[in-house]
């Protein structure tokens, strides 16, 4: 339309101006960009270490499990529920786990601990334990009597590798003690105290055998397809009810991290808030200033005949024209921060934060939503912004408009 | 050849006969307090670095199943008792007058305080079943004391490494346990001392429980008075029982 | 001098619209930039204080090392003279004694393994203000032979408010010891973890079951206010010094929370920076167009014999002016948000939980920060900008000024 090719040329005339008032409002926009990405980064990457070192996207448990956590409450039909699972395209890797409480005993000291049972190779899929290796060696299937402990409790129990303990756990049902030898054949440390203090991971069969619930397994822990938007994945978990079981992903099981990242969610919006001002202001000091430039012009178009409607049409459009260039700058400048930044990483490790700790590098995320959301925001406000110049330069009157110049 | 035969013959029925009193020694180390039913008064006492205790009490036993333990001082404990049923054990409680069942999760606790685990009251390790044992000192030489080193079997749930056993080659009662862990170190020794005759059949009437690592820490108990195999009704190893003052 | 003054803050009302547009955002990024960081700074002390607070206190007292390693004969003497210099101090609002040690908790359906805290019902209400947990019946009173269960245990024991429950365990000379006590109410401290296992009764009736004497484990102690902490802790070491005692303050036996909120806060730090600078950017651009505007003018008066000294003069008081007057309002403005936002408290829109603890609305805090770093920020931003052209202007020959607009 002639009123949009007439702005964009209008704005180039003062080329210096233009990119000067396009940077800045493009700073603006590549800062929301940037820090969204980063803080989306941020969670992503605390939630990886929760849910990668041991917990899983999510788990599977019996109905009612997750209030008492008595051992006793099994799966049922465990096998038939894992080849279900399988087959699922979401489900990336599984781990049957048995989950007993108990006692260990060493030789010198005896500690209350969580005694899980896993399969070596499916737990290597899912979880970090084999990564998180201090000393011996970790879970061998062959090795039925080996297990692998945290090293606070291996420091508390005073054992070391080779080293025997006597694991004893009671059958809820019974109320039998079973007890077992193990030997210690690794020592890990996960950083997360939680863990370090109180597992003993030993392979299934044997744990299986002592609880005395046959094949069945107390939880299933999943790792989903990464490519997953988080809907997807809450649609996955919701998928499961009147199954009788209760699968929750990592949000149900850690409702703390879901409050932290409700904080950051308003700490973005005040600086959306910050930033739209900004822009705002930096828009109308630009606009006005052209438009002063120019009221001689402006007298010369009334007093041809060139209808308010078009005036102002023709304001709106210069200012959506530098919206545009500021929105082109500015993404530029966002996703080209990003891309910086999430091959270099930024070191957070060693951090805790709200029970987890941050055990990889931080990598900010680049995703197309909240750039476009972005992106599109700044492009309207600064169309509306224009309403104002807009107004005044229609409103004038020939005789003001050739007065007023210089 | 045929002294030749003779020497292997010799040879063979020492061998076998040191095999045949090993295993009795280990048969007798473990039926040693065993009987159809028993009878005592037993002292206890218990040190640690914060205080020391006495407590006095009477126990009854029937078969391997049943015991019942009843305290007798001092004032303040007097009237508690112990109850085992098989792998199941109950507490009374007079100051409130209760009786509480020990819950599966509280059997890895002391039992009164003392270095004894309630699981020691409840379970038995059996030397001949649950241990592998050699000579150290053979009974063919010439010291007093015979001494075997026991190495649990495979997948028993036992935390020791060895176990060092000394007992009197003259009447084959214990001298000592001494437990150790994998490495070596010992962990825990068990001294027997005193040996009195109970009902026929002499016993350590003092065993001492010593923890290695830990120090100023000995639990100590006192057989005063043991009557094996008497009489002893079933029907008193019951929770009604259990409440019943003395 | 004066006169340059005199003339640049004249100058300002020649072009109100553009003085006031400029002015304008500088008020309006200023004002911002201070509430956010009262907000950022308000909210987590609000978080750190709450769960402080109501969860473990600000200070705690033990015996050397049971921090580390608990143990039951950890113990140390709560003496007159101990309690005195609590009582003085005028920042301590309130401290609490406390005793802990394993018990067998058993009811006539079941029994169970625990944690058996006690301390004194006052005292605790002056300090974490335990009751606020009591989710059914109440907390028990002074002395009372009653008992406080913890939701999950009480489930475990099958029993309610106004069941008996016997207690077991082993007191301070090593005698089995065991009361038997009401249940007059359950608590809910929203960790399953620690309602799961924990009992409380009165300090008085702990002591007597555990013939504990003076001996006590913990003194959990709250303060006035979060800036308090560290002085009174500073006061009570110098005052208990010769004890054997730990005083520690919530970062210190608590390291695990600490150094969470101190993640959470770095986060925000970056955010903070990039604020900044999208802040200062955005001054810079419309004081830029302002003076870039006006070169001309400036060219002229040059023309007309103005020194290169006074038209410098002239450019820098105008703008300084601007941005003073600009940032003195954007600085009220800021605090008058944050005064708002300290009293009245913004409401968040879903109820925040942390560790227990549920905010439902978070609190800005007045602090120098505020005030400070955007000034900076104003300052620094608006002076580079206005440097540049005002020296152009004072030097470079007329003509060439003129043309360049």
């Amino acid at each position: 339309m002639f009123e949009l090719r007439l702005a964009w040329r209008n704005i180039w005339r003062n080329k210096k101006r233009t990119l000067i008032a396009g940077t800045a409002i493009g700073i603006g926009l590549a800062g929301l960009i940037f820090v969204d990405g980063l803080m989306d980064g941020m969670m992503m990457n605390l939630k990886e270490s929760v849910t990668g070192t041991w917990m899983g996207d999510g788990q599977i448990h019996a109905r009612g499990y997750r209030e008492t956590f008595d051992s006793g409450l099994t799966i049922p039909r465990t096998d038939q529920w894992k080849s279900r699972l399988e087959r699922m395209p979401e489900v990336k890797a599984l781990s049957l786990r048995v989950v007993l409480s108990g006692m260990a005993n060493s030789a010198y000291e005896s500690r209350p601990v969580s005694l899980y049972g896993v399969d070596p190779r499916e737990e290597k899929a899912l979880s970090e334990i084999d990564e998180s290796m201090v000393s011996g060696d970790y879970l061998q299937p062959e090795k039925g009597d080996g297990a692998v402990m945290g090293d606070i409790l291996a420091r508390r129990l005073e054992a070391g590798i080779g080293d025997r303990i006597v694991l004893t756990v009671t059958r809820e049902k019974t109320g039998e003690l079973i007890q077992e030898l193990f030997t210690v054949a690794g020592i890990f440390h996960t950083g997360m105290n939680e863990i370090d203090r109180n597992f003993v991971i030993a392979p299934l069969h044997t744990v299986q055998s002592m609880a005395g619930s046959g094949k069945d397994v107390n939880e299933i822990a999943l790792r989903l397809d990464p490519s997953l938007s988080p809907e997807e994945a809450a649609a996955f978990w919701s998928s499961f009810p009147g199954s009788g079981i209760d699968a929750a992903g990592w949000e149900e099981l850690l409702p703390q991290m879901k409050t932290v990242m409700g904080m950051k969610g308003i700490s973005m919006a005040i600086m959306s808030v910050v930033i739209f001002g900004v822009v705002l202001f930096g828009i109308i000091n630009v606009m006005f200033m052209s438009l002063f430039e120019r009221l001689f012009e402006f007298g010369v178009l009334k007093a041809l005949g060139t209808t308010r409607a078009r005036i102002r049409k023709l304001i709106i459009m210069e200012s959506f024209c530098l919206g545009g260039v500021a929105v082109l700058l500015g993404s530029l400048l966002g996703i080209g921060l990003l891309l910086i930044f999430s091959w270099t990483g930024i070191d957070y490790r060693g951090l805790d934060f709200g029970g987890a700790t941050f055990t990889r590098m931080l990598y900010p995320m680049i995703s197309l939503r909240p750039f476009i959301l972005y992106s599109l925001g700044v492009w309207a406000a600064t169309g509306l912004i224009g309403l104002y110049p807009a107004r005044y330069a229609a409103r004038l009157t020939i005789a003001d408009a050739m007065k007023k110049s210089l | 050849m045929r002294f030749l035969s003779l020497f292997f013959l010799i040879v063979l029925f020492c061998s076998t006969a040191a095999a045949r009193t090993l295993e009795d020694i280990l048969h007798h180390l473990d039926d040693l307090y065993r009987s159809r039913s028993s009878r005592g008064v037993v002292r206890m006492v218990i040190t640690t670095p914060h205080w020391e205790r006495e407590l006095e009490m009477r126990v009854w036993t029937r078969g391997e199943e049943l015991t019942l333990i009843k305290i007798t001082a001092p004032a303040r404990e007097k009237g508690m008792g112990t109850l085992k049923a098989g792998r199941e054990m109950w507490n009374y409680l007079p100051a409130v007058n209760k009786v509480i069942k020990i819950p599966p999760s509280m059997m890895m606790g002391s039992w009164m305080g003392s270095d004894f685990k309630n699981d020691d009251l409840v379970k038995e390790y059996r030397f001949v079943e649950d241990y592998t044992f050699e000579w150290i000192t053979a009974p063919d030489g010439k010291e007093e004391n015979i001494e075997i080193l026991g190495t649990p079997r495979p997948d028993r749930p036992i935390v020791w490494g060895s176990v060092r056993v000394i007992l009197r080659k003259k009447d084959l009662m214990p001298v000592s346990y001494l437990y150790y862990d994998q490495s070596g170190v010992p962990v825990r020794e068990m001294t027997f001392s005193r040996y009195r005759t109970f009902s026929g059949r002499l016993l350590p009437s003092v065993t001492e429980l010593q923890p290695l690592n830990k120090d100023g820490q000995k639990t100590t108990l006192i057989y005063e008075e043991l009557s094996l195999d008497v009489d002893v009704p079933e029907s008193l190893f019951s929770l009604r029982e259990l409440r019943r003052g003395l | 001098m004066s006169l340059w003054l005199k003339m640049g803050f004249r100058n300002l009302f020649r072009h109100k619209r553009r003085s006031l547009f400029t002015g304008l955002s500088i008020v309006t990024g200023f004002a911002l930039c201070s509430f956010f960081i009262g907000w950022a700074e308000g909210s987590y002390n609000q978080i750190i204080d709450g769960f402080t607070r109501y969860r473990t206190g600000h200070i705690q007292i033990h015996a050397r090392g049971y921090v580390d390693d608990p143990s039951f004969y950890k113990t140390f003497d709560l003496t007159p003279g101990r309690a005195g210099i609590l009582d003085a101090d005028p920042h301590i609002l309130g401290w609490s004694p406390r005793i802990t040690t394993g018990a067998l908790f058993a009811s006539d359906s079941a029994s169970s393994g625990g944690e058996l805290k006690a301390f004194d019902p006052g005292r605790e209400a002056e300090t974490t203000q335990f009751q606020r947990h009591i989710v059914k019946g109440r907390i028990f009173k002074k002395g009372a032979q009653e008992v406080v269960l913890g939701k999950e245990l009480a489930g475990v024991l099958k029993v309610s408010p106004g069941d008996h429950i016997v207690v077991v365990t082993q007191a301070a000379d090593g005698i089995t010891a065991s009361g038997r006590y009401r249940v007059s109410g359950l608590s809910d401290t929203g960790e399953k973890s620690v309602d799961r296992v924990t009992a409380v009764i009165p300090l008085s009736q702990g002591k007597e079951l555990l013939w504990m004497g003076e001996r006590i484990h913990e003194i959990a102690v709250t303060v006035d206010r979060m800036k308090s902490v560290e002085a009174v802790k500073q006061r009570l070491k110098r005052e208990l010094a010769d004890s054997g005692l730990d005083i520690q303050s919530w970062q210190e036996f608590n390291p695990e929370f600490y150094r969470a909120m101190m993640a959470d806060k770095r986060g925000n730090y970056i955010l903070l920076l990039i604020m900044v600078i999208i802040v200062a950017v955005g001054v810079f651009n419309t004081v830029l167009m302002a003076v870039m505007e006006r070169q001309h003018e400036y060219g002229l008066m040059r023309a007309l014999g103005t020194s290169p000294g006074g038209v410098f003069a002239l450019v820098v008081s105008e703008t300084g002016c601007l941005v003073a007057m600009a940032s003195f309002t954007g600085m009220l403005l800021g605090m008058g948000l944050n005064w708002y936002f300290h009293v009245h408290g913004l409401t968040l829109p879903q109820p925040l939980s942390y560790g227990g603890i549920t905010f439902e609305s978070l609190h800005s805090e007045i602090v120098l920060k505020s005030v400070v770093l955007p000034w900076a920020t104003v300052l620094v931003s608006a002076f580079t900008v206005t440097l540049y052209p005002a020296i152009q202007a004072a030097r470079v020959a007329p003509a060439r000024v003129m043309r360049s607009f």
